[in-house]
């Protein structure tokens, strides 16, 4: 299933009133998919209503032949995993407990922890973990969830220098894998092989990169 | 593993504690009685230990474990739906609806009994925290946010107080007495009908609530990821309102507004139980909340007490208070 046509048939995304022009997007690769674009421009709220969670002002986001918005709960779980920008805090349960909470085996489990540089703390409660520690264990379980589609919120925001290069290493080696993320933190993206596409949202519209492109380049079209 | 077998001996060490309580109140009182004379009354007595068991002591032993299980399942409910460790049964109104509705039946003079001890101000109390339940439920189907719905209990139970209280002003003094009884709360005014649908209610309602188990553990990681990992949010919000608002509207129907048991119980099994999923933490703070109430009622029950009683309520909050200060602290110092 991964990897599956994802389509954006006019979605906008927004509350009452609309945060984002109406979109017409297809992706239709597996790999790393990244947009970028300043703050306010309404990636987050497009990131989530894309994902299914909230609902869109306009339009239809569809994975292969299921509308994400229809799809039940459980359903929807396969098609997309989610990670939100900022990591939960006060959370009593374990490393191993939440892994726990998604369908798998232990190997799996332990697998996706260690590729985010969480292993080791399977018996940690989440709240004695560091906001990027935590943000580690969240990491692996959205990859965990192994749905068609990973969408991933600023992954990086919280991470250090040496973990935000092994997230981004982690995600380019898995060319079969469909990601798509939002970040700031280009520069740490220039270059890499495994990046697929690179999009930005601005105020007029969806502006397509060039992948192997410069980072001025990439940041000039975020204006 | 090993945090599992902690948390079953947990459960047992607090289901044990209100087995011990609940022999001691059928036992203990003006009439002392040995545990073969309570054992043999119970199954075989006509006489007055049989008349005094059944009719006085086993309801109010079973009001007080079904009362004090169901304000704590309650009360971890909450607390975890909102994201708050101060959210408890009274936070949504609920317990403010069913004053108001104790307020009206009483002060109106409305007096009548049947032999349930479901009177007036029962039916009272039940509409009371129906309505305002209703009313909880019509929002939250339009605000999902969790603070906007604790605020909006919050306030709800504000202007509920302020009808009370104009009532209260308005009313004939013998009236006014019988509902700031009400108020002080009291597990010895339900009959052994009552007391038996008391407990079966507290065990459906703990039944409906640990099948979510898994659903509230992914909650608390929060709202989108929860969503992302597949729980159904829409179900579970409404089964969490609909189930506190049935067991917080009974007991407060029967007992009065019960005071600390729902906020506080959760807090001293986390104190103890370091393992915090909730296929262990609902058993564990039913059995507490079960032994902490019959704790409380011992207290009320006190023999050196002129008047024959201490208010539950009282008791409650010289216990319940310092727990939640506690909690408070802890809080801030760990970060």
């Amino acid at each position: 299933m991964t990897g599956a046509d994802w389509v954006w048939d006019g979605l906008q995304a927004g509350y009452r009133t609309p945060v984002t022009p109406v979109l017409n997007v297809r992706w239709n690769r597996p790999g790393l998919h990244v947009i970028v674009g300043r703050n306010g421009a309404g990636k987050s709220t497009l990131l989530r209503t894309a994902a299914g969670l909230q609902r869109p002002s306009a339009g239809q986001s569809r994975i292969g032949a299921h509308d994400v918005h229809a799809a039940h709960a459980h359903e929807r779980a396969h098609l997309v995993a989610f990670l939100p920008s900022t990591p939960p805090r006060g959370v009593g349960l374990t490393v191993g407990q939440i892994l726990h909470l998604l369908p798998g085996t232990d190997v799996q489990r332990h697998q996706a922890l260690a590729s985010t540089g969480a292993e080791g703390w399977w018996d940690v409660p989440l709240s004695r973990l560091s906001d990027g520690e935590t943000q580690r264990v969240m990491l692996a379980r959205a990859l965990f969830q192994n749905a068609a589609w990973t969408v991933l919120d600023e992954p990086t925001a919280f991470l250090d220098a040496p973990a935000r290069t092994r997230l981004f290493e982690v995600l380019t080696a898995q060319a079969d894998r469909a990601v798509l993320l939002s970040t700031h933190d280009f520069h740490a993206l220039v270059g890499l092989p495994g990046v697929v596409s690179v999009s930005a949202l601005a105020r007029e519209g969806w502006i397509c990169l060039d992948p192997q492109g410069s980072a001025a380049s990439w940041e000039a079209a975020c204006r | 593993m090993k945090v599992g077998l902690n948390g079953r001996v947990h459960v047992f060490g607090w289901a044990v504690a209100a087995g011990l309580l609940a022999a001691l109140h059928l036992a203990w009182g003006p009439v002392d009685l040995t545990v073969t004379e309570v054992w043999r009354a119970l199954w075989e007595g006509e006489g007055t230990h049989g008349i005094l068991l059944r009719e006085v002591r086993l309801p109010r032993v079973l009001t007080a474990a079904g009362a004090g299980a169901a304000l704590a399942l309650c009360g971890l409910a909450l607390q975890t739906w909102f994201h708050n460790p101060l959210a408890g049964p009274s936070v949504l109104g609920i317990t403010s609806g069913a004053s108001l509705g104790v307020a009206l039946a009483v002060l109106a003079g409305w007096t009548w009994h049947t032999g349930w001890g479901f009177g007036a101000s029962t039916a009272g109390a039940v509409l009371g925290a129906g309505a305002v339940l209703l009313l909880v439920l019509f929002v939250a189907s339009r605000h999902h946010a969790p603070v906007t719905l604790l605020v909006f209990g919050l306030m709800l139970g504000h202007v509920v107080g302020a009808v009370t209280s104009v009532l209260q002003v308005e009313a004939r003094s013998e009236a006014l007495q019988r509902f700031v009884l009400w108020g002080m709360g009291s597990f010895g005014s339900t009959g052994l009908g009552a007391s038996v649908f008391l407990v079966g209610l507290a065990a459906a309602g703990g039944g409906s609530l640990w099948a979510l188990a898994r659903s509230l553990d992914a909650w608390t990681l929060g709202p989108w990821t929860a969503r992302s990992m597949g729980v159904p949010v829409v179900r579970v919000q409404w089964t969490v309102f609909a189930v506190t608002g049935i067991l917080a509207g009974a007991v407060t129907a029967w007992c009065g507004p019960v005071a600390f048991l729902g906020l506080a119980t959760p807090h001293v099994v986390r104190m103890l139980l370091p393992d915090r999923s909730h296929r262990r933490m609902f058993p564990a703070v039913a059995a507490a909340g079960a032994a902490l109430a019959l704790g409380a009622d011992l207290f009320v029950r006190a023999p050196w007490s002129a008047t024959g009683g201490w208010p539950l309520n009282a008791v409650l909050s010289f216990f319940g208070a310092p727990v939640v200060v506690a909690v408070l602290f802890r809080n801030s110092w760990n970060g």
